[in-house]
């Protein structure tokens, strides 16, 4: 690649109107610095209103900030005199997943919620329909394209809702906690999907979430605090000081925390472990024996 | 959960299932038309046994077609009686006189009757027939397209058929979901002990103001994502907009069009060779 980051921010900041007074704002980012690659898998982790959704909306211009830039793939969207042709190409450049699998969907049937995004690019009926058999496909739900989407469970409607973004090629996902309605086969499903559209065709992933677990599979953690990023590194580095998380109301994945409690206990490892295979492979090794 | 979203749609691979909805929408208005021309006997007869034959190729059964005809039974039944007793006794057969008031005489005669029975037909046909082509047939969503697409070049003088095209069809998908929603709510309700079932009608409309706010409350909150994802995903108004499933229109389509232009052509022709043969005053 030639290295201009796909997402570069640069010192933003933004405000929302408070709803009560007249023109009072209240600012919730304070300048912001943070590029993003491409193919990186990203996951964002912050307290309740720490900015995260915010951030999110600002990527795709559905807010637009106070100062500073953002620029993706090298275009400024910031830049005022943006032609709503610009918009919709930032707009399948970066496809966005919500929370709340219900009020994302627009479409009764399961394949027309896919085609939406196609729709509204304008592409032709043929191109729509390889685009959202192969978008099925990679969300593994093909066999309930012709289903009514309320009749699906909260995992499958999640992933339904990843396929419509697929459907309009973009480079980078970002998604606003994905699995927090979701039971725990859901969101290890929608997991799996996340990390195979990273690995298997190199979609950029910036994956909200309150999960712990689900932020240590990621390559790159950062952790945003009262609008700030407060720390920025991979899931081993951010994770190795669980009493600096604790002051940001965060907390470590059980895995880290557990290597925790047995280092003061005095078991000898190499170093911050995040995910469970490391845990495994560090306590063999700890412990001496090969696997 | 309970299916909400696909009305009565009789789900089949029939012939009438498959026609084009914008072909099966206007010969619904063709339908309507041919049982207002009716107007003696062997029309309604001619026109009633052509609906039996659509019922019989839409493979939807009799019984399921009956139903719809359940709501409207008390419809029918004072059509019938209408028709029965106040149609002009003069140079009438009189079967059964019951009286005379203002200088008028009231009874039962063979032409209240044939007229109450055409009447009866002229209403079943007029159900069967719209409901067989526009609801057992075609799901809300295939209307929904198909009249968006009948009106479109309306686009052209501005009128926005394609937000009312999106509208409907946002409004169909969201039933569940707002169905749910109230069920919830009126759980949430009863379980601080609102009771819905007791009381008079003022009592029961002000049991359903703690459903009605916050339904509103989540649906205003719901349209407001929505309208978010939406804009993600390139939402824009306007006739740039492409489709997955064109509608294409088939020789099947024209085949049953001509069909049904035949039908309408038949109806007005009994009228006139048939005219006086049973005697029939015009319904109507
Ligand atoms: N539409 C809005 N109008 C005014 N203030 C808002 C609006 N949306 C969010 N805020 C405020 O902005 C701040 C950041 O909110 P944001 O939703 O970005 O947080 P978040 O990190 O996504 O939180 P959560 O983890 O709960 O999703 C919060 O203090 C919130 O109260
Ligand atoms: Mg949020």
């Amino acid at each position: 690649m030639d290295g201009t980051p796909l997402i570069a921010i640069d010192n933003l900041t933004f405000s929302y109107r408070e709803s009560g007074g007249q023109g009072t704002t209240r600012e919730v980012l304070h300048g912001i610095t943070l590029d993003v690659q491409r193919g990186e898998h990203v996951a964002v982790l912050g307290h309740n209103g720490s900015g995260k959704s915010t951030l999110a909306k600002l990527l795709n211009l559905i807010l637009e900030p106070d100062s500073g830039t953002i620029r993706i793939d090298g275009i400024e969207i910031t830049d005022p005199d943006l032609s709503d042709a610009d918009i919709l190409t930032l707009r399948k450049k970066i496809g966005m997943v919500f929370q709340n699998p219900d009020n994302q969907m627009v479409a009764t049937i399961a394949e027309e919620e896919v085609a939406f995004g196609p729709e509204n690019l304008g592409l032709p009926s043929s191109e729509i329909r390889e685009r959202v058999d192969a978008a099925m496909d990679a969300v593994g739900m093909t066999a309930f394209a012709k289903k009514e989407t309320a009749r699906l469970s909260g995992g499958q409607k999640q992933r339904i809702a990843i396929a419509g973004i697929l459907a309009m090629e973009p480079e980078c996902i970002v998604l606003d906690e994905p699995t927090s309605m979701l039971d725990p086969q859901g969101r290890k499903d929608v997991m799996k999907v996340i990390e195979t559209l990273n690995r298997e065709r190199g979609v950029t992933i910036v994956h909200i979430t309150h999960d712990m677990n689900e932020a240590a599979r990621a390559g790159r953690v950062i952790i945003l605090n009262d609008g700030r990023i407060e720390m920025d590194g991979t899931p081993e580095e951010v994770f190795s000081d669980p009493d600096r998380l604790e002051t940001l109301r965060l907390s470590v994945p059980q895995c880290t925390a557990l290597m925790h409690a047995l280092k003061k206990e005095g078991l000898n490892f190499e170093g911050p472990v995040a995910r469970p295979e490391d845990c495994i492979e560090a306590l063999c090794r700890a412990l001496g024996g090969g696997r | 959960m309970k299916s909400v979203t696909m009305g009565r749609y009789y789900a089949s691979n029939s012939v009438i299932h498959r026609l084009d909805p914008r072909g099966k929408i206007v010969l619904a208005i063709l339908f309507i038309v041919s049982t207002f021309l009716c107007k003696n006997v062997a029309a309604f007869a001619f026109l009633f046994v052509g609906v039996l034959v659509l019922a019989a190729v839409s493979r939807v059964p009799l019984k399921v077609i009956l139903r719809s005809l359940k709501g409207v039974t008390v419809v029918i039944a004072f059509a019938a009686l209408l028709n029965l007793f106040l149609t002009s006794t003069e140079n009438a057969h009189m079967l059964w006189e019951i009286g005379t008031w203002n200088g008028r005489v009231y009874g039962i005669t063979e032409e209240g009757i044939i007229k109450a029975v055409c009447m009866v037909v002229r209403i079943i046909t007029l159900i069967i027939g719209t409901t067989l082509l526009l609801t057992y047939t075609m799901t809300p969503i295939e209307l929904t397209d198909g009249l968006s697409r009948l009106l479109w070049p309306l686009l052209k003088i501005r009128v926005p058929v394609d937000l009312f095209a999106m509208m409907m069809s946002i409004a169909l998908r969201f039933i569940p979901t707002l169905s749910e929603d109230t069920e919830r709510i009126m759980n949430a309700q009863k379980a601080r002990g609102a009771n819905f079932s007791e009381g008079g009608l003022i009592r029961k409309a002000r049991a359903l103001v703690p459903i009605l706010i916050p339904l509103f409350v989540s649906s205003f909150k719901r349209g407001e994502e929505l309208a978010v994802a939406m804009e993600c995903r390139g939402y824009h108004s306007g006739d740039d907009r492409t489709r997955l499933n064109e509608l294409h229109w088939k020789v099947r389509d024209t085949v049953t069009f001509i069909l049904f232009v035949a039908l309408g052509a038949a109806v007005v022709c009994i009228n006139i060779f048939c005219a006086g043969v049973p005697f029939l005053p015009a319904v109507l």
